[in-house]
Order: C-alpha cells, then sequence, then structure tokens
C-alpha cells in the first residue's frame, strides 16, 4: 500500500519535470572561440542544419561578431540533438529555454 | 602550397605537403594524447546547459562516451592514412569518406594545444615567434594545422 502510494504521489510530479524539460521551444546557442575557423563554422552549420551557404555564413558572423548566435530554435529533443552534433564538430553550444 | 583534387570517385589527393607540414602532421595523435589534461576535456566537453548543474551532469553521462568515440574514430582515420605519407612525394591519397575524420582530427589538436598553452585571439594573429618558447612553437603549429584545416574545408565547401 505504501508503495502504491509513494508511485502516486511521484508519478505527478516526474510527469511535470519531464514536460517542463521538453516543452517547446528551446534555443541552440553556438559561442564564440579564438580558434575555430569562419569556414569551419560555415561548414558545420551547412552540415549539421542543412543551411544554405548564405545563411551559415550569417550565422557564423553573427558568432564571431557578437560572440553567440541562436542558429536553431525548436523541440527539445531535437535541439539536444544538434547540440550533440555541433560539440562533435568542437563548437561551443548550449541550450537554452526561450523565455 | 598545400593543395587538395579528387582523383576519383572515391580518392582525395593532399598535394604540396612539406616537411613543416607532414611533421605537424604526425604529432597530431601524440597532441591528442592530452585530450584529458586539465582545461582540455572541460573544452573538448562543452557544458550543454550551464546554468543548471543536474541536466548538465546527466548530459555528461550520457553524450561523454559517444563523443569520446566520435574524436578517437577521427584520430584513428587520420593516423592509418598517415602511414602512407611518403614526405619526399609530398603527396598524399586517401579516401574521399575520410575527409570529416581529417578535419576533425586536425581541428580537435588545434583546440587542445591552444587550451594547453592558453592561446587568445591575438595570438592567433602574431607573427613573431620566440626561439625555444613552447607556447610559441604550439602557436606555430597551430598556424599549421589550421593552414591545412582551411585546405580541407574549402574542398568541403565546394561539395556542400
Amino acid at each position: 500500500m505504501s508503495d502504491r502510494g509513494t508511485a502516486t504521489a511521484a508519478a505527478p510530479r516526474v510527469e511535470t519535470r519531464e514536460r517542463e524539460r521538453t516543452a517547446p521551444p528551446w534555443n541552440v546557442v553556438v559561442h564564440n572561440d579564438p580558434v575555430n575557423l569562419m569556414s569551419w563554422v560555415t561548414l558545420v552549420f551547412q552540415r549539421v542544419f542543412g543551411y544554405a551557404r548564405e545563411q551559415a555564413e550569417r550565422l557564423m558572423m553573427e558568432v564571431h561578431v557578437r560572440g553567440r548566435s541562436i542558429v536553431w530554435t525548436g523541440e527539445y529533443e531535437r535541439a539536444e540533438g544538434y547540440v550533440r552534433e555541433l560539440h562533435g564538430c568542437q563548437l561551443l553550444a548550449t541550450l537554452e529555454r526561450t523565455e | 602550397m598545400l593543395s587538395i583534387r579528387t582523383l576519383d570517385a572515391h580518392r582525395l589527393e593532399l598535394i604540396g605537403i612539406d616537411s613543416t607540414i607532414a611533421l605537424c602532421l604526425r604529432h597530431v595523435p601524440t597532441i591528442l594524447s592530452h585530450r584529458d589534461a586539465a582545461g582540455v576535456r572541460e573544452r573538448l566537453y562543452p557544458d550543454a546547459l550551464p546554468n543548471d548543474p543536474a541536466r548538465n551532469a546527466e548530459w555528461h553521462r550520457l553524450t561523454d562516451a559517444d563523443l569520446r568515440h566520435l574524436f578517437e574514430t577521427a584520430q584513428q582515420t587520420l593516423e592509418r592514412d598517415l602511414r602512407s605519407l611518403d614526405p619526399r612525394r609530398r603527396k598524399l591519397a586517401f579516401p574521399a569518406e575520410h575527409l570529416r575524420g581529417w578535419m576533425s582530427a586536425v581541428n580537435q589538436a588545434r583546440i587542445v594545444l591552444s587550451e594547453q598553452h592558453q592561446l587568445e585571439a591575438s595570438d592567433l594573429q602574431r607573427q613573431d615567434f620566440t626561439p625555444g618558447s613552447p607556447r610559441d612553437a604550439a602557436l606555430l603549429q597551430v598556424q599549421v594545422l589550421g593552414y591545412v584545416l582551411q585546405v580541407l574545408v574549402d574542398h568541403a565547401l565546394e561539395g556542400a
């Protein structure tokens, strides 16, 4: 009985946390660093997001000039996948929930 | 001058590999043996959710092993291909599908050296190197590997 009661009490909290964790939208943010070549960052944006050269270069320049750029916004699971790919290409990328 | 050309549908050839470039490329595996050095690890395995320590810890638990595998695979690809490098011929053919691994390994090496020697953006613009300075020797390697990476990336961008 106590087990059942615990499970009943815990479930909504877990559910709420999960909903909060996954609720869209999330931003994928790329941060500037002194080492990555501008052309490399452009190539990564094209390959990871499928962006056209012009869009990839515009975002790369935003990272370079402003120090960061929101390069994609959407649901958590996809954002998470993109950040993994960006880390795999040695870019500094983070996940931020939109306000 | 270093350049790259497509040999056929499956192979690329890097041409103009002088002794400095050959030395720097052959040094990449040694550089990458410092992936877990202080400061370097944090850069190669960055936080995805810096303001949320609990989720961040979960992130690292779930992703770091895959990331390490990715980095090591790229290094192994480069190492294997470099075994065929004969500096006297100044050129090297390798499978086109290895290009991504090459770019990753070379970029990792630049990042490892930069973190180990705390290189800043201003350092990367410098042309004045001090003989005997380990930091400047690292900076020179970062520059040479950057030149190699630029050639590889330009080729990839042509086909992107």
